[in-house]
């Protein structure tokens, strides 16, 4: 093999390489949180997103689920419910309403994936009332 | 491994036929690019279609006001009539998807029991795609329903208070049971509550379900719900309720009588979408 067959094939060998590298899932880019609270990290993306007049809110709340600070918690845990899943959290009302493309939530658009994110940790930590 | 063999081939070829020139290397490239990144599953593993997950999220309705589970207490329905509940449940069968096209994708040996405790029911893993309703029967098909539940590894099927008798045979499941209190004054602004029972069921009165155009998407590796409501107070409607007799019906054999098709006529009229009309 001369020299220029042998630099070509080696050529083709590294695009070949580089072409088939696993399709990849972009992450976001989000701050790293160990804990994630209820209070601090989940209710203010409720509260910026769900806890709003004609939706999530008051006396006639959309799908009878009130998301307002001091019921959302209760709401979310009913017993039955299916809104939170902490085995398989992607399975759960709450996430599956996020990601969906049918009637997603909210209906003002996609939340940022840090959010979806840290709804999702909250769930995989057992879901507490912290 | 079509791969390897063909990279071997161009490259015997080419250096047997000693025509390598830099003309032909982008070609050259290009040519084992594409062929190297077929994946190699769409070679190696058999096609299956890709499948989501479907799952009916169910609330229990009594008029305007959702029963929560386990309470028993008198809620208003319109005009004013007062009804309390102590059990409201269904069986689901037969389910069918409604694709965009008009076509059918059914779920096979699929049963539900949507009791009052319990909002969310999973349907299973369906055909990813788009979909324009769904369908489907209150009540079991008619193999289904005389079953044994020793023999049944579906749980579902094994609920004595879904049984018409103290076992499955002869009569069958109760395809509906919804019973409580309710004031049977004709002005509907009573205070003392009657109770009823209504146990339908019987092959006969298995009843399909239609619902409306609600265009949904299936996507592969997720879960997706269909929200609908069950208003339990759609069952009364034309139903005499100061007649005594309008408030029971317990067996099979009353399953075939007047009050029974009323019934069995208004399950249709139970099931909407959730935030529909």
């Amino acid at each position: 093999m001369n020299k220029k067959a042998k630099i070509m094939i080696e050529t083709m060998v590294v695009f070949a390489l580089i072409s088939c590298k696993k399709d990849e899932v972009p992450t976001a880019n989000c701050a790293k949180v160990d804990t994630v609270f209820f209070s601090t990290s989940i209710m203010p993306i409720l509260n910026a997103n769900c806890n709003l007049p004609g939706c999530h809110s008051g006396g006639n709340p959309s799908g009878n689920l009130n998301l307002e600070d001091g019921k959302a918690y209760k709401q979310l845990l009913k017993k039955g419910s299916g809104y939170v899943d902490t085995d398989a959290p992607e399975t759960s009302v709450l996430y599956s309403s996020l990601v969906t493309s049918t009637n997603q939530m909210p209906p003002s658009g996609r939340l940022d994936e840090c959010s979806i994110a840290l709804i999702k940790s909250w769930m995989q930590q057992k879901a507490k009332n912290n | 491994m079509v791969n390897h063999v063909l990279n071997g081939f161009i490259y015997q070829k080419f250096t047997k036929m000693k025509i390598i020139n830099s003309k032909f290397n982008p070609l050259i490239l290009a040519l084992t690019c594409a062929l190297a990144c077929t994946k190699k599953s769409d070679n190696l593993v058999p096609f299956t279609a890709p499948t989501g997950m479907l799952e009916f999220h169910i609330h229990t309705y009594v008029d305007t006001n959702e029963v929560e589970y386990d309470t028993l207490y008198a809620i208003g329905l319109t005009g004013g009539r007062k009804i309390s509940i102590k059990k409201a449940q269904l069986y689901i069968s037969g389910i069918q998807l409604v694709k965009l096209d008009g076509s059918i994708y059914d779920v096979a040996n699929k049963n539900l029991l949507k009791v009052q405790e319990n909002e969310d029911l999973l349907v299973g893993n369906v055909p990813v795609g788009n979909y324009q309703s769904v369908k489907f029967h209150v009540g079991l098909d008619a193999t289904t329903n005389q079953m044994i539940s020793a023999t049944l590894a579906d749980s579902v099927l094994n609920k004595p208070e879904m049984w018409f008798g103290s076992s499955v045979q002869p009569d069958g499941r109760i395809s509906v049971n919804f019973q409580g209190n309710i004031d049977t004054t004709t002005a509907g602004n009573g205070t003392d509550l009657s109770p009823f029972i209504y146990k339908i069921g019987t092959i006969g009165n298995r009843k399909l379900v239609s619902m409306p155009t609600y265009n949904f998407t299936v996507t592969a590796n997720q879960t997706q719900f269909i929200h609908m409501t069950i208003d339990y107070a759609k069952l009364f409607e034309g139903i005499k309720l100061n007649h005594q007799n309008n408030l029971t019906l317990l067996t099979a054999a009353n399953n075939a009588n007047s009050l029974a098709l009323k019934l069995v006529g208004n399950i249709p009229k139970m099931f909407r979408y959730e935030n529909s009309k």
